[in-house]
């Protein structure tokens, strides 16, 4: 694939990737770059969570706050809002639709991309 | 011991980054650098060695490309758009400032302070960050060339009223008047079409442009319309003892954009303002022609007065609308609807001046 599509693929599906690793809790960035890597080619670079994060938290779907606890240093830790749950839960139901429809056709166009005969 | 923001890495590595992110906005720059040095902190330790920063900082990705991605957040459509802040309220300023002084020349040639505020609110919707364009090329030359085309029009029309033929109705103000308003008619039309199908303004406001496009030439096409019976009437009324026949009031001469100054609009504006006073006619001319009544100074300025309600009736109508197209540019036919006031205005004035000098049937002179 080449990396122009999958940089678009990621552009589509980091967003509500955070937001579901967000829905079981909050977590800092580093955290979160780190499960989103272990997950997957998901981000392109780490740093590139922040303006993500950015964006989710100007669009109202998650909240940071300062926390500082003993023999750490402070960390910005995010946590999902309500918004951004009703956000994830429709983004589950379209992906679901829209995963399968390409499966579908992938499937159909055959390992080689050609129509089977 | 070095702490982790001393590592001589890592500090190569935040001048880079500042480097790069030098053209973003402030606010959003320290909070992107915060949040980097803060992942520097959080992965490093102050004994890590330079291997393990430089793993870090690569794991980390390139200074430009996360700001290029935070720059590519800052033209998302649900972002703080200070560009279109400061367009819209330009443009809002240039359909207030229109009234104010829409009988004075603060600038030579032609040029007004209302095209100048309305030619730089499109510039800067065309061109600031975000571009309601996404400075795409059609779009953000149709907005810039209709900005430049405000001004422009303005020196062209101040041309035209200094060295206009009175005699010749048909003349060079009639043909300009055509070109001046389809032309800016179809660069607006253009830049809408555009905003909406570019979709970086925010659903459902990116359509908003050609709304008030659509209500302002429906608004327009009525004016032209109840002009051609107006214009009949009055030619009755007035016949040929006016200097200035009604004829010479092309509907052509009414243009779309506010680039004509006072003295052009002036011009222009008394005689084609025969089409938009109906109203005016109907009251005032019944009067007039049955010789009934000659409205004295008192009643002509108390007319004067409702005439300059009307008008701030219309004020906060097109300012209304400019709001809506707030961060969204390219409106320029809502000004338009100034132009239908300041003629309607300029009809009254002229209208009466002739009835108060007895140049009417059924009216006497004062003298």
């Amino acid at each position: 694939m080449s990396g122009g599509t999958i940089t678009q693929l990621r552009r589509g599906v980091v967003g509500p990737c955070i937001l579901a690793l967000l829905a079981d809790g909050p977590r800092y960035g580093l955290q979160l770059g780190r499960e989103l890597e272990a997950a997957g080619e998901l981000l392109t670079s780490q740093g590139t969570l922040y303006p993500l994060l950015n964006r989710l938290s100007e669009a109202n779907l998650v909240t940071s706050r300062w926390e500082l606890a003993e023999a750490e240093r402070p960390r910005r830790y995010y946590e999902i809002t309500e918004a951004g749950r009703r956000e994830l839960a429709e983004f589950r139901r379209d992906w679901s639709a829209f995963a399968g429809s390409v499966s579908d056709l992938l499937d159909r166009a055959g390992p080689t991309g050609e129509e089977p005969a | 011991m070095t702490t982790t923001d001393d590592h001589p890495l890592v500090r190569a590595y935040l001048r880079r980054f500042d480097a790069a992110a030098a053209r973003l906005p402030e606010s959003r720059r320290e909070r992107l650098r915060a949040e980097i040095a803060g992942h520097l902190r959080e992965a490093t330790s102050d004994d890590s060695s330079d291997a393990e920063v430089r793993l870090v900082l690569a794991e980390l990705g390139d200074p430009g490309m996360i700001v290029g991605e935070e720059a590519a957040t800052e033209d998302r459509p649900d972002g703080i758009r200070p560009a279109w802040i400061a367009g819209g309220v330009l443009l809002i300023l240039s359909v207030v400032v229109g009234y104010a002084l829409q009988w004075i020349d603060p600038l030579p040639v032609g040029i007004s302070l209302t095209s100048i505020a309305w030619a730089a609110g499109l510039l800067v919707l065309a061109f600031g960050r975000p571009s309601v364009t996404a400075r795409r090329p059609l779009g953000t030359a149709a907005l810039a060339v209709l900005a430049i085309w405000s001004v422009a029009a303005g020196v062209v029309w101040d041309l035209i009223a200094r060295t206009i033929d009175q005699s010749d109705p048909g003349g060079a103000g009639t043909a300009f008047g055509l070109v001046d308003t389809l032309g800016a008619f179809v660069l607006a039309a253009i830049a809408v079409v555009q905003i909406a199908r570019i979709e970086v303004v925010p659903r459902p406001w990116r359509w908003a442009p050609a709304w008030v496009l659509a209500a302002v030439s429906v608004v327009w096409l009525i004016n032209q319309l109840a002009g051609v019976t107006l214009r009949e009437n009055v030619v009755a009324i007035a016949g040929a003892s006016s200097p200035w026949t009604p004829s010479q009031g092309s509907a052509e001469c009414c243009s779309w954009a506010p680039s004509r100054s006072a003295s052009a609009r002036r011009s222009c504006d008394a005689p084609s303002t025969a089409r938009n006073a109906s109203r005016v006619r109907s009251r005032s001319h019944r009067m007039l022609m049955t010789g009934v009544h000659r409205p004295s100074f008192g009643e002509s300025m108390s007319r004067r007065r409702r005439t300059l309600a009307r008008a701030g009736r219309w004020a906060a109508v097109v300012t209304a609308m400019a709001v809506v197209a707030v961060g969204i540019g390219s409106v320029s036919a809502a000004q338009a609807v100034t132009n239908y006031s300041g003629a309607r205005l300029a009809f009254e004035q002229t209208f009466f001046a002739y009835a108060a000098a007895g140049e009417l049937p059924g009216t006497r002179s004062p003298r």
